[in-house]
């Protein structure tokens, strides 16, 4: 797994994790009707760190569904974004474009007791 | 989802003594028993194998148990992983304890009578020597439910259950048809959630 692509998710809290989640899920349900999505029009009235969280996952699968209908994602297609980190993006688009984590493949068990591991 | 009720029917078969069923519920949990192991494990200098001893000795009680009938109660997946890791929880804490007893015995064992001598450790002992009751594996699964309750989302919900049955992050994307992304952020989500509700 790429070092700067690990989930932050301390960063976030709950709450803001859930909503970051849920518009997700939009976006994602937008791209599957056939229709390709504008990030900005997902990202709203969000402000930090909900914005840079929310633009983060919104651009990962963004570079998913585009590969997927053959496109071949590049750093400029996200340059009107320029509070995004340059090695941060390359290396999302890199990671997408490579296929599955090897490391989610992985049958785990769990953390705890009762908790999985995620 | 399906395995669900397949992991239900499994355990009624092998309440009926159905052998293969036992031999279903190994195939689908051993891996994950090995891993849950190894963490129990971890800081404890060990040999590879250890875990994998760990699990075995986990099953084993566990269809020990099923035989003599001492979990009536059991009856679903969620009652079964609560029960199965209970056991890797307790096994792996008798391997710490003896690996502890080995370096300070050169092998022979160190018994303490009770916790009148005001060392907690020898009730912890006691607790960790006897295999889990109806009641305890009961109280573990109530526990899983209130976990999974936390997550007030069917979708959350469902992520948890497939990843605990040990399908890949690409697995459950094909099933919820949906971005292998989409997984990895709800399993974090999932994992924020229950860190917060299980406290530090």
């Amino acid at each position: 797994v790429i070092e700067s692509l690990k989930p932050q998710r301390d960063s976030l809290p709950l709450t803001l994790a859930r909503r970051v989640d849920r518009i997700c899920d939009q976006f994602e349900a937008a791209w599957q009707s056939g229709t390709p999505p504008r990030i900005e029009d997902f990202l709203g009235q969000a402000v930090d760190p909900e914005r840079t969280a929310l633009l983060r996952e919104l651009i990962f699968l963004d570079i998913d569904y585009r590969c997927r209908r053959g496109d071949s994602p590049r750093p400029e297609s996200y340059a009107r974004f320029a509070e995004l980190d340059a090695a941060w993006l390359a290396d999302a688009i890199a990671s997408e474009q490579a296929g599955p984590d090897p490391a989610a493949t992985i049958v785990h068990g769990t953390t705890d007791t009762i908790v999985p591991d995620m | 989802m399906s395995s669900h009720g397949s992991v239900t029917r499994c355990l009624g078969r092998l309440q009926a003594g159905d052998s293969a069923a036992a031999q279903q519920l190994w195939q689908r949990y051993f891996a994950r028993l090995v891993e849950l192991a190894r963490r129990k494990l971890r800081g404890s200098p060990r040999r590879a194998a250890d875990e994998e001893d760990v699990a075995l000795s986990a099953f084993d009680s566990f269809f020990r148990g099923m035989e003599q009938g001492r979990f009536p109660r059991l009856c679903d997946r969620d009652g079964l992983w609560g029960l199965l890791a209970t056991l890797i929880a307790r096994k792996a804490a008798h391997q710490r304890r003896d690996e502890r007893r080995l370096k300070r015995g050169g092998g022979a064992a160190v018994v303490r009578a009770s916790s009148s001598d005001g060392d907690d450790g020898a009730l912890l002992d006691q607790l960790l020597s006897r295999e889990p009751t109806p009641e305890l594996a009961a109280e573990v699964a109530e526990e899983y439910r209130r976990l999974l309750r936390s997550l007030d989302d069917r979708v959350l919900e469902a992520v948890a259950l497939a990843r605990m049955d040990g399908y890949s992050v690409e697995e459950i994307a094909q099933q919820l048809h949906c971005s292998p992304r989409s997984i990895k952020r709800k399993l974090n989500l999932i994992r924020g959630i229950w860190e917060r509700e299980l406290g530090p």
